[in-house]
């Protein structure tokens, strides 16, 4: 279904639908939905003797909205611009569908809408010239461009800029700006560099509503940031550290590999408490006191998984007679999760 | 006052990006080597004359051509038998004037009767004609002494004549260099920044991340610069020639064609410039350093025979502005055709071709 978006988005562009298909032809039909948005193998870049990514793989599927998360310096960008064809690898392969980058830019570079992180349309152009010229540069017939700009506009109210210089609006009309720019030509694969980076809260949210709109429309979504809290929108994200991926998988998956498991938090009565309490229950893999307080106590436990092994602990806890004053699954953020990682250094 | 936190940063600055530094440190003293380089030594190098003596068995033509020669700058490079040849010489470009000594001139001077010794120069060169008739006037000067020691005083004079009409006016002397300077330094400045202002703010990212190929860029590029600067060349002709009544002996439409072939070269050059700096500040700067020996060895400042062989052969030669000035000449002031200087259009054609090539080829379609 993804697949069929993205071939109906280069037919709406006038284009063959080289997205879903196989160069060889003969690979047949199961082929077609194995082909991964992008794929990146044992990719390595060096810039003269900084390694800047160092030997990361990793796949986003066609549909779905990946995030690249870590620090600044975390090799990010360098990866994007790796993917974008902009930079070569030093070693490793850069897929994105069936081309391999940066020797098929000139195919891929029409399936990707890229916003770079710093502003980088032209400030001495109006908001719908920039537009107009991109349109213009991807190819988009002359017949739809006009319309197409002003839906895009429209959509990310720029309507009442239209006709100002970019150089002449806010940080957050030029962010809208880039973004409307870089879905011009109707991109299969849009890939954001730090789309937020110091902009205010309620833009932050409404962008991330924008991405999963996309997503929802069949667009494939890479966004990198740098905060945490950002990267629960993701689907799944891949967590880099000075060059390296640390973790990958789906927000929930990375939290519990970061702290093997999960975690509950129970406030009982101490006085009810006798040793050796949660060695005794099963699921408790570890535990720690958080605070005491009087004839109270919070401890965390760490269990495989919060929800399901909730109930088996209240059993546990009330079969040995302790009075539980409160129980709850803790949530962790994904900060926490790569403070854990990283031991707190990032 | 506290000047020193500021000084010692701007030092430290200035130290830090060393192709800056060496425009601005380097540059006036590699610009005195050249100079040096192009003028200096001991050797005195000369413009070609044509000789045309009728008079070879004479008393005084010799003593006259004497004279003439020791003129620094000037060398009696062909010695003919007919004024015919003599003018040829010149119209040729061969030689820059010519000197005709007519028949019975001594004969004529120990007679009494009134002489003359003819001049023939190139109007359209320069410094040329100023410089044989004040050789000649000199000459004549010192033949009228030493022959009043003997023989009493005697009348000489000296008929000047050009080859290629009237004597042309100071207006049209420097048009040809005005021209040249407006139409190479400007051009090539202006698009030496174009590049590197989009790497310096951060548009060439999103320019390469477009299905856009290296010929796009450059080719468009130099296409939207060619267009503005063929408008203001077309300007700066209309003034001179509308206000300042300059008048072009060749045919116009050749004229503009040849300058328009000179822009292009020069937006060429400036094109390469841009593709090899890292920013604006190095394209300003080496598009100035460019244009310096331009300046000095194109046929601007001196005749180009004054420059010595090695710099002339290195840099003149391979100077757009030396091809330009002397086609822009000629058609304008000697009524030549483009079929005429089809040798300079060719070196300017050659030149654009490999800027243009060179531009295409080193131009980074990547980042980092």
């Amino acid at each position: 279904m993804l697949i069929s978006s993205s071939v109906r988005r280069g037919l709406e562009n006038g284009r063959e639908p080289d997205v879903a298909r196989s160069p060889r032809g003969g690979q047949g039909g199961a082929a077609v939905s194995e082909v991964k948005a992008i794929r990146l193998r044992n990719v390595t870049k060096r810039f003269r003797d900084v390694v800047a990514v160092n030997n990361i793989s990793f796949e986003v599927e066609q549909g779905e909205l990946f995030g690249l998360l870590g620090p600044n310096a975390a090799g990010k960008t360098t990866t994007i611009r790796m993917i974008c064809g902009l930079l070569a690898p030093t070693s490793g392969t850069v897929m994105v569908y069936r081309y391999v980058q940066p020797r098929d830019r000139m195919i891929v570079s029409r399936l990707i809408g890229y916003v770079p992180q710093h502003f980088s349309l032209y400030e001495d152009l109006t908001v719908y010239e920039n537009m107009l010229f991109y349109s213009a540069v991807y190819g988009v017939p002359y017949s739809v461009r006009h319309r197409r700009i002003e839906t895009l506009l429209d959509r990310f109210l720029l309507t009442e800029f239209r006709d100002k210089l970019a150089g002449e609006l806010s940080g957050g009309t030029k962010r809208r700006l880039a973004l409307a720019t870089a879905l011009v030509h109707n991109p299969s694969l849009v890939i954001l560099d730090e789309p937020t980076a110091g902009i205010d809260p309620h833009l932050r949210y409404l962008f991330w509503r924008l991405f999963e709109e996309l997503r929802d429309e069949g667009v494939t979504l890479l966004v990198t940031t740098h905060y945490m809290d950002e990267a629960e929108f993701c689907e799944r994200l891949a967590l880099m550290r000075s060059g390296r991926i640390i973790a990958l998988g789906t927000p929930r998956e990375i939290k519990r590999q970061a702290l093997r498991g999960e975690l509950i938090e129970v406030t009982i009565r101490t006085s009810t408490m006798p040793i050796g309490l949660f060695r005794s229950i099963p699921c408790v893999r570890d535990f720690r006191l958080l605070e005491k307080n009087g004839h109270e106590a919070t401890y965390v436990l760490l269990v495989e998984d919060a929800e399901r092994d909730l109930l088996q602990v209240l059993k546990g806890l009330e079969a040995h007679g302790v009075k539980v004053l409160a129980i709850s699954p803790i949530h962790v953020s994904l900060e926490d999760a790569f403070l854990s990682l990283t031991g707190g250094l990032a | 006052m506290n000047l020193w936190p500021v000084i010692a940063k701007e030092l430290k600055q200035l130290v830090r990006d060393p192709r800056s530094l060496l425009m601005n440190v380097a540059m006036p003293l590699i610009v005195m080597l050249m100079f040096g380089a192009g003028y200096g030594g001991r050797e005195s190098r000369a413009i070609p004359v044509a000789v045309a003596n009728l008079d070879p068995e004479g008393r005084f033509s010799w003593e006259l051509i004497d004279y003439i020669f020791q003129t620094p700058g000037i060398e009696p490079a062909y010695y003919v038998d007919s004024e015919e040849e003599a003018v040829e010489l010149v119209k040729r470009g061969e030689a820059y004037g010519a000197i005709i000594i007519p028949e019975h001139f001594s004969d004529d001077i120990m007679a009494g009767k009134k002489v003359y010794v003819k001049v023939v120069v190139d109007a359209a060169a320069p410094f040329a004609p100023m410089l044989i008739t004040q050789s000649v006037t000199t000459a004549l000067y010192y033949l009228q002494v030493s022959i009043a020691e003997d023989q009493g005083t005697v009348t000489i004079e000296m008929v000047e004549e050009t080859v290629y009409g009237p004597r042309i006016t100071t207006m049209e002397g420097f048009l040809p260099v005005t021209m040249g300077l407006l139409l190479h330094l400007v051009p090539m400045t202006l698009i030496s920044l174009s590049i590197c202002r989009e790497k310096e703010r951060g548009t060439y990212e999103q320019l390469i991340m477009a299905p856009i190929s290296r010929w796009d860029i450059i080719g468009g590029k130099l296409a939207a610069y060619t267009i503005l600067s063929l408008i203001n060349m077309l300007g700066t002709l209309a003034i001179a020639i509308l206000v300042f009544d300059v008048r072009v002996r060749g045919p116009l439409v050749d004229l503009v064609l040849f300058s328009a072939l000179f822009l292009m070269c020069s937006l060429s050059m400036g094109m390469l410039v841009s593709v090899i700096s890292k920013n604006q500040l190095q394209a300003l700067g080496t598009s100035i350093f460019l244009f310096i020996p331009s300046l000095l060895f194109s046929g601007i400042i001196s005749p180009v025979e004054y420059i010595s062989p090695p710099v002339r052969y290195s840099i003149t030669y391979t100077m757009p502005m030396y091809y330009f000035l002397r086609g822009f000449r000629a058609i304008m002031l000697k009524g030549y055709t483009l079929g005429n200087v089809w040798m300079e259009c060719l070196a300017l054609g050659l030149m654009t071709i490999i800027y243009f090539s060179l531009a295409i080829v080193l131009l980074r379609m990547r980042l980092g």
